[in-house]
């Protein structure tokens, strides 16, 4: 063999050995395959043998489904109020009747003096305060405009302008029907000639919110819990299992045993890659069964996008990985790049509200499409015809970390 | 407990952090990070919804409510389109969240007085996104509606006699722009403490068993509680220059107003901080191995930190049981305190029953870490 060729050979196969070396060990196909077997299963018994890591890898994904899955509402109801009716008049109990029959708001004290509010909005008692000054009957008998007060505790910004919409509409329409009554009296006493009849005019909206009518925010929360899961999990998992082996020296020792370096890399990655598919095989029925959202897509779709996914999450965790060569660098590392992930991905936060320069950057976040497809499948019960630009990214991520991570290994190891 | 062991071991572990330089700097870069994606690229306001809109009628009535609504801010047209199945596509492909449709009949309808509508329809997937529309679409129609009918009267010269009934004066409170960084960075400060305390101390006593440079430790005259204060003393340092970073910025960089006390501030935090720097000694000492204890530490202190203690989401909405379990979260309390303080200008006596539960949680987890250190110890 002249050097020529042994080159040739070496880029070809840029991360086995040189052939001629390792006779030995043979560089077969179905060799490889027995190698990268035994390493997969010395692995899994490394892995579950420990067995508070083994509980903790069972018990972690149900324990962030439950907390995720039921903590993450933006929803806005039972708001708590408190009430100062100076007036105690029929009228001022009918406006505080229709605020409770919106069953938005929960009245949680009846207080007789302005001041009292503030301590009520100062220690987060309470949300919104109704104040209902002592004239306010006579004025509304009179015909001159009455005033309500409404304060409202504006630092959660989310319930504050729901609030505040709410209480607009819930007094408008009081007002209206006030308008209305009054209107219909004054209909007997006017001439024929003015006007054969008031006009007044009606309008209504007739809303309808797809795909999730009721507006559950868990419907809209609880497909994203169950990618983030996974999605934490791999990368975590697959740069620790390497980054291990550096930190107390036995990677030494499988750099010197007779495997090639992407055979060592797929036997240290495929059984998290299976650990993963065992997770997200247990917690999707599990997610769908505890909170009843609805799934609409199809399941084959789905899965096979998820695997696609997955492998580019343990791309990602086996670049970081390269990267470290301690544990705690490892975990902080991910932490860096999870972090970012899951805030730009739109799983609560809507990237349309992201500076314009942001949201090019969600384009190279993989979970941005991730998110999209889950939720388009579990949702809008939307299939590959639709969902498949959102593939191709998370394609060229998987070739592009893998890529990565092959690289950076065989620069550390050389 | 000896002073000077003491030191000697907070000498020791300074070092070792000053020299991992990468750890070191991510120490310090996760949390301007954190604030920056928050204070810049993340919000929860919802503003221009994007919508679709068909007007059968193109009356001068719908060309002015279909104004009303672009003109609010709250809604912006980014498709004008004469078919239903546009309306639905554009949907779908989440180009519109909204797709808003006045009938033929509208003016003519409002003319003559009677019922008529606009039908809206409306992305429900985001659900807060949906919902906040619904009730700005409401509010606009509403408003519309008064006006036309007040038009009306005065055309009808009857106005004189009819004024508004009830008019709701509305005032929003500590925060009456409605910035929701505002309301995220007072909650930004608890994360990062949490989090980089955490996750830093839960190696502590764990790599030194993995290592196995335990047992040397073990051989020396070093007490439990002088090995936790020791140890603790570097990343409670640390713990506080990441808060003064995270203060510094929130004030010169994002503007966010500080209207309560800045000592108090400072004194409830350190509380808070002994507190997160024991749950991961805890976890460290518990642990055997590193990646069990960084995942208890994700575990254990970030998602709860992250998702139960009123960051984000809202405590009210969560399962009564949930709720009851927020209060051993000792962010909750934190951030409950640092926002009164921060917005609301609270003095002690607004924040003095989250503060004790956050004296006892500290001491509480201290005080186990020792006894459980101790143990590992004999």
């Amino acid at each position: 063999m002249t050097i020529k060729h042994l080159r040739a050979q070496e880029l070809s196969s840029p991360l086995s050995k040189p052939v001629g070396l390792r006779r030995d060990s043979g560089s077969g196909f179905s060799a490889k395959k027995q190698r990268i077997k035994r390493l997969v299963i010395k692995e899994f018994i490394q892995i579950v043998r420990n067995r508070q890591n083994f509980a903790l890898l069972l018990l972690a994904p149900l324990l962030q489904l439950i907390i995720f899955g039921s903590a993450s509402r933006l929803d806005v109801k039972e708001v708590k109020t408190v009430v100062v009716d100076l007036d105690r008049s029929a009228s001022s109990r009918l406006v505080i009747e229709s605020f409770k029959k919106s069953g938005y708001f929960t009245v949680i004290g009846n207080l007789y003096k302005y001041e009292d509010v503030d301590p009520y909005l100062m220690e987060s008692k309470a949300v919104m305060a109704i104040l209902i000054p002592p004239d306010f009957e006579r004025r509304v008998r009179a015909g001159r405009t009455a005033q309500i007060g409404i304060l409202i505790d504006g630092v959660d910004t989310i319930t504050a302008g729901t609030v505040s919409g709410y209480a607009q509409s819930i007094i408008n329409g009081f007002s209206n029907e006030i308008l209305l009554s009054r209107i219909d009296k004054m209909q007997g006493m006017l001439f024929d000639s003015i006007s054969p009849r008031l006009i007044t005019p009606q309008l209504q909206d007739a809303s309808r919110a797809w795909f999730n009518p009721n507006l559950n925010s868990k419907e809209f929360f609880v497909p994203g819990v169950v990618v983030l899961i996974i999605l934490a999990m791999s990368i975590v998992l697959t740069s620790a299992v390497i980054v291990r082996e550096k930190e107390i020296g036995t990677i030494e020792q499988l750099m010197v045993a007779p495997i090639s370096r992407i055979e060592l890399i797929l036997g240290k990655t495929i059984p998290c890659f299976l650990i993963q598919i065992v997770t997200l095989l247990l917690i999707t029925p599990m997610a769908l069964w505890m909170y009843d959202v609805p799934f609409r897509g199809s399941l084959a779709f789905f899965f096979a996008s998820s695997i696609l996914f997955l492998i580019t999450a343990s791309g990602i965790g086996m670049t970081i990985s390269a990267f470290c060569s301690t544990q705690q660098q490892a975990i902080l590392t991910s932490f860096m790049f999870l972090q970012p992930s899951v805030l730009l991905s739109g799983y609560a936060f809507p990237i349309e509200n992201m500076p314009q320069i942001i949201q090019y950057v969600t384009y190279l976040n993989p979970l941005r499409y991730f998110i999209t497809i889950v939720r388009g499948v579990f949702l809008k019960g939307v299939g590959p015809e639709v969902l498949w630009p959102q593939l191709i990214p998370i394609f060229v991520m998987a070739f592009i970390y893998i890529g990565l991570a092959a690289r950076l290994f065989k620069r550390r190891v050389d | 407990m000896n002073l000077a062991r003491t030191i000697a071991v907070a000498r020791k572990e300074t070092r070792q952090i000053v020299r991992d330089s990468r750890s070191l700097f991510l120490a310090l870069g996760i949390p301007v990070m954190l604030m920056i994606l928050f204070g810049y690229a993340l919000s929860l306001d919802v503003d221009n919804i994007p919508i679709a809109v068909w007007d059968q009628d193109l009356s001068p009535q719908s060309r002015e409510f279909l104004d009303r609504m672009t003109s609010s801010s709250y809604f912006k047209t980014a498709l004008v389109t004469q078919s239903y199945s546009e309306i639905v596509s554009a949907i779908d492909s989440n180009y519109c969240s909204v797709g808003i449709i006045i009938p033929y009949d509208f003016s003519e309808n409002l003319k003559k007085g009677k019922q008529t509508f606009v039908q809206a329809l409306v992305d429900g997937s985001d659900s807060t996104r949906a919902g906040l529309a619904i009730v700005y679409l409401e509010t606009i129609l509403g408003t519309f509606e008064l006006d036309f009918k007040n038009e009306a009267l005065t055309r009808q010269s009857v106005a004189a006699r009819v004024s508004l009934p009830v008019e709701p004066r509305i005032k929003l409170m500590y925060n009456p722009e409605l910035q929701s960084r505002n309301n995220i960075i007072p909650g930004l400060i608890a994360i990062i403490m949490m989090v980089i305390a955490a996750l830093l101390t839960s190696l502590t006593i764990v790599r030194e068993k993995e290592t196995g440079t335990l047992e040397q430790l073990i051989s020396t005259p070093v007490k439990s509680n002088e090995l936790i204060v020791g140890k603790l003393i570097p990343y409670f340092v640390l713990g506080y220059v990441d808060l003064l970073l995270v203060y510094l910025m929130g004030q010169y960089v994002f503007q966010v107003p500080f209207r309560g006390n800045l000592l108090i501030m400072f004194i409830v935090s350190s509380i808070f901080l002994i507190g997160a720097l024991s749950v991961g000694f805890l976890i460290s000492v518990i642990a055997k191995n590193q990646f069990f204890a960084t995942q208890l530490a994700l575990l254990g202190t970030f998602l709860p930190t992250f998702l139960l203690s009123g960051f984000v989401f809202p405590i009210s909405n969560m399962p009564y049981v949930l709720q009851i379990v927020t209060y051993i979260v000792p962010a909750r309390q934190l951030i409950t305190i640092l926002r009164a303080i921060y917005l609301k200008g609270a003095g002690i006596e607004a924040i003095i029953f989250p503060t004790l539960l956050l004296v006892v949680f500290g001491f509480f987890v201290t005080t186990v870490a020792v006894l459980k250190l101790k143990k590992r110890l004999m």
